[in-house]
């Protein structure tokens, strides 16, 4: 019996422990946010605890920001919150209009979709020639900064992103049309199901089972089709239970 | 006079001033006696003038007609009683010479004249009053009387030697000059330069063959020759040469023996090679395994001294070689070294046991220097290169991952190459995005997780071991091949430090490029011990510290390198001695990750030598340091 108390009471002890950590992680976050020593985790920390307690200080921050990501992040943290102030919203759509009607060509693939796999493609080569940047800078322009834009929008979950999430889906860059599903499926946007189909149809098998894997967050039966039509039949199990296990598209 | 005679005398006059002018002696004063006699018109002369010795000429002449004759009675020289004119001695055309006579006076002639009227009997005297007599002559006398002077001034200045007759820019000094005639009789000598170059002026004392001038150059005067000129009341000298020369490198320091730590390493022996006149190159060669290959030279001109030649090249291997310890004295013909050999061995070219000074002005016919020496820190030889890397290696990814966070990040990597175009890669790049935009994606919140990503995140971006040798100048170029560069070779006065690159871990061509925010990335100083070191500093640039914070919650520590030599000219280890009072590093040489690969590039080479590695520290020992833990100079012991 005694046996039996302990080991009932051991995970309740770690829960206890671990909502005892996630609270300090919490204030932790709010502190540094409101001392201006914060970076983009504690944000997040703030988010996802829904810590609206935190709003003041993080729209504070985002008036002093002057580093576009950080201040994107702040944006995507109030929206998250509930700030209905539009400047937040405004200032992530903008950031992430900017990047869906980016001129920058896919960092790897050339114009007719073949990969170039330890090279950069001729296309993004002659835009930073044209841009005057180095091909890697402008490779981590394509790769990371661009699609992180659509990323922050989709993030929130708002469906006032549902139209800009569309047409990125159109995007020569692979990575914003990921980010774009991706985002897409966090709006639970049924009436995108059709569009992300058809993007998984015309992207590469590899690209197409990413797409897929955000119908997988649709309780829609040609969403879950498409998804076993796309994806390996062991990914889209995996899928399915991380998302039966509570993970949301972006993880949370 | 009747107007033809008369006009015929006035053309002779004309004559005989345009002999005087172009053809005879120079005459340098000369009366013009006018009398009136009996309505006729007679004019008298008398010169005076001197010659280079100071002689005097007084001579006498009048109109050459025959009927007239012009005597000189008497003269004198005022003051100058012994060159009175004496009786007899009178007449026309005559010269009397005397002298030499002492300078810088004014000379004067009395003249006294009778001028004699002969006529021919045709009506006797002009005025009737005479009777001619039987032969027709008789004559009338009129006793004018004249003055005459001459200046004989004093003779200019001649310079014969000066001495010196150089000096450098900036100088000062006094001048020995001797001659004739420099100051006069008056006390009058001026001195100066035809330039502004050079001011000037005569000291107290001078004489007629001997004066002292102080002088001081200027700074910024032209290197050259400069014309001195001495001037008294007669005029200017003929100018002298005096020669300006480029200015030595500042001389050693007073008692740079000062120091009395351990001077001496791998120091031996100081060889200066001879110098032969004119002009040419002085050498010095230094023996011992840490100076071998040193060889300062300096050149030096004719009008160098074993002194100069010797202290600029003393100079030149404190400023560049030598740190401490030096005690270089110049000697030449006249000089021998006396200097302390306490701390280090002494080897002297010359020989002798005192020190005194060369006064000779003449070109140099031997120089050198002795001292004894201890290294700068620069003249160890060697270049030396830290490069921080990850050792991909030596990082072992934790267990208990969760199974999301396997499937993403591999456990054996990214395929090599990796397929760009397949889920692997891009499900790992969007996680990367995820963690750079503040989100945990497929890491769960759990240590385990975040250990994992951690570890696997700087595993897969591990730089290559530099290997066995590097070029460091190629090596720089290369970002990616290393988290932090520094390189410091402080025998050529350079010095770098530069942030590398991150490679992207899941596979790509990718890299980003570290943080080059921090005062110290390429920071050169002097630490409490008054050793030089040049400090390098930097982190993963700005996506891999939103990541790093997003798996730890807190910022990335700094990582550096730091370059340092004793006053021995030995790189300094510290180890893990804390720094006192600053107790934030545990290591003062190193940050305790990533690797860190030390090279030494002998002076002159281009590829370095492996030296020696220091072994990164465990990821979590890293994670644990303070936020953002950085290297302050000021504590650096």
């Amino acid at each position: 019996l005694r046996l039996a108390l302990v080991l009932v009471l051991l995970p309740c002890a770690t829960y206890g422990q671990a909502v005892q950590r996630q609270s300090d992680e919490v204030v932790n976050s709010i502190a540094k946010v409101k001392s201006g020593d914060f970076n983009v985790a504690n944000i997040e920390v703030i988010a996802k605890a829904r810590a609206v307690e935190a709003v003041p200080a993080l729209e504070e921050q985002f008036r002093r920001a002057t580093d576009v990501r950080t201040k994107a992040k702040i944006a995507n943290g109030l929206v998250r919150l509930g700030d209905k102030d539009d400047i937040y919203w405004n200032y992530l759509l903008l950031q992430a209009t900017l990047a869906v009607d980016s001129d920058l060509p896919d960092a790897f693939s050339d114009s007719n979709g073949n990969a170039m796999n330890q090279a950069f493609s001729p296309e993004l080569i002659a835009w930073a020639k044209a841009h005057n940047v180095t091909v890697n800078a402008a490779g981590l322009l394509a790769v990371n900064d661009l699609p992180i834009k659509v990323m922050l929008l989709g993030q929130t979950g708002d469906p006032r992103a549902v139209p800009l999430l569309r047409r990125a889906l159109q995007s020569h860059n692979s990575f914003i049309v990921l980010n774009a599903a991706m985002g897409l499926a966090q709006i639970q946007d049924k009436d995108s199901i059709p569009l992300l189909i058809d993007t998984s149809r015309r992207l590469p098998p590899g690209l197409a089972t990413v797409v897929a894997r955000s119908l997988v967050y649709f309780d829609d039966p040609q969403a879950q089709s498409a998804v076993d039509t796309y994806m390996p039949k062991e990914k889209a199990t995996m899928a399915r239970e991380e998302r039966a296990r509570g993970r949301g598209v972006f993880g949370w | 006079m009747k107007r033809t005679q008369r006009l015929w005398f006035i053309g002779i006059c004309a004559i005989a001033f345009l002999v005087c002018v172009f053809g005879g002696p120079q005459r340098k004063h000369v009366l013009a006696q006018t009398q009136t006699f009996d309505d006729n018109v007679f004019t008298i002369y008398a010169s005076i003038d001197s010659d280079s010795n100071n002689n005097i000429y007084v001579d006498t002449f009048g109109p050459t007609e025959d009927v007239w004759e012009v005597f000189i009675d008497s003269f004198e020289v005022i003051g100058e009683p012994e060159w009175e004119l004496s009786d007899g001695e009178s007449g026309e055309g005559y010269s009397l010479q005397f002298g030499p006579v002492p300078p810088g006076n004014t000379y004067s002639a009395t003249v006294n004249y009778t001028v004699q009227y002969f006529f021919n009997g045709q009506g006797g005297s002009p005025d009737g009053s005479d009777d001619c007599g039987e032969l027709g002559e008789c004559s009338a006398y009129d006793n004018p009387t004249g003055y005459v002077s001459i200046d004989i001034p004093f003779p200019p200045p001649q310079i014969s030697n000066i001495s010196p007759h150089f000096d450098v820019q900036g100088a000062s000094g006094t001048i020995h000059v001797q001659g004739k005639n420099l100051q006069d009789s008056s006390g009058t000598l001026n001195a100066y330069f035809r330039d502004n170059d050079i001011s000037v002026s005569v000291n107290p004392g001078a004489t007629a063959s001997n004066a002292d001038l102080s002088y001081s150059i200027s700074p910024t005067a032209l290197i050259g020759a400069h014309q001195l000129v001495l001037q008294n009341s007669g005029g200017e000298s003929e100018p002298a040469t005096f020669t300006v020369n480029s200015a030595p490198a500042p001389p050693p320091p007073a008692d740079p023996c000062a120091v009395t730590s351990s001077p001496q390493v791998g120091f031996t022996s100081i060889v200066p090679t001879g110098t032969a006149s004119g002009v040419g190159t002085m050498a010095v060669s230094f023996s011992g395994p840490n100076f071998s290959a040193l060889t300062p030279s300096v050149t030096y001109g004719p009008y160098s001294t074993p002194e100069s030649i010797a202290a600029h090249m003393a100079a030149l291997i404190t400023q560049n070689y030598i740190q401490y310890g030096l005690s270089a004295k110049a000697f030449g013909p006249n000089i021998v070294y006396n200097g302390l050999t306490t701390l280090g061995t002494v080897t002297n070219v010359a020989t002798g046991s005192s020190y005194t000074t060369n006064t000779s002005s003449t070109a140099a016919t031997a120089a050198g220097i002795a001292c004894y020496a201890a290294p700068k820190a620069p003249a160890l030889t060697v270049e030396t290169t830290v490069v921080a890397w990850i050792d991909g290696k030596a990082i072992t990814l934790p267990s208990g991952a969760s199974g999301g966070l396997t499937s993403t990040f591999l456990p054996g990597g990214p395929p090599k190459p990796v397929n760009i175009l397949s889920e692997i890669y891009r499900n790992c790049a969007l996680q990367v995005q995820e963690l750079a935009a503040g989100s945990l994606g497929s890491v769960s919140n759990t240590a385990a997780d975040k250990a994992y990503a951690n570890a696997w995140l700087l595993k897969y971006s591990a730089n290559q071991d530099p290997g066995p040798s590097i070029n460091p100048t190629t090596f720089a170029a290369n970002p990616s091949q290393y988290r932090l560069f520094n390189d410091y070779e402080p025998s050529a006065g350079s010095a770098i430090g530069l942030a590398g690159g991150t490679p992207d871990p899941c596979g790509s061509p990718l890299f980003v490029l570290g943080d080059s925010s921090s005062p110290y990335l390429d920071y050169s100083g002097t630490s409490i011990s008054g050793y030089q070191y040049h400090l390098a500093e930097g982190r993963v640039g700005s996506d891999g510290q939103a990541g790093w914070a997003t798996l730890n919650g807190e910022a990335i520590p700094w990582i550096w390198s730091l370059i340092e030599f004793d006053r021995n000219g030995k790189l300094v280890n510290y180890g893990n001695k804390k720094t006192v009072p600053c107790d934030t590093p545990t290591s003062v040489n190193y940050q305790i990750f990533p690797t860190y690969s030390v090279y030494v590039t002998p002076l002159g080479a281009t590829t370095g030598s492996f030296l020696t590695k220091i072994n990164q520290g465990t990821i979590s020992a890293f994670a644990s340091l303070p936020p953002g833990q950085s290297l302050v100079p000021s504590c650096i012991p």
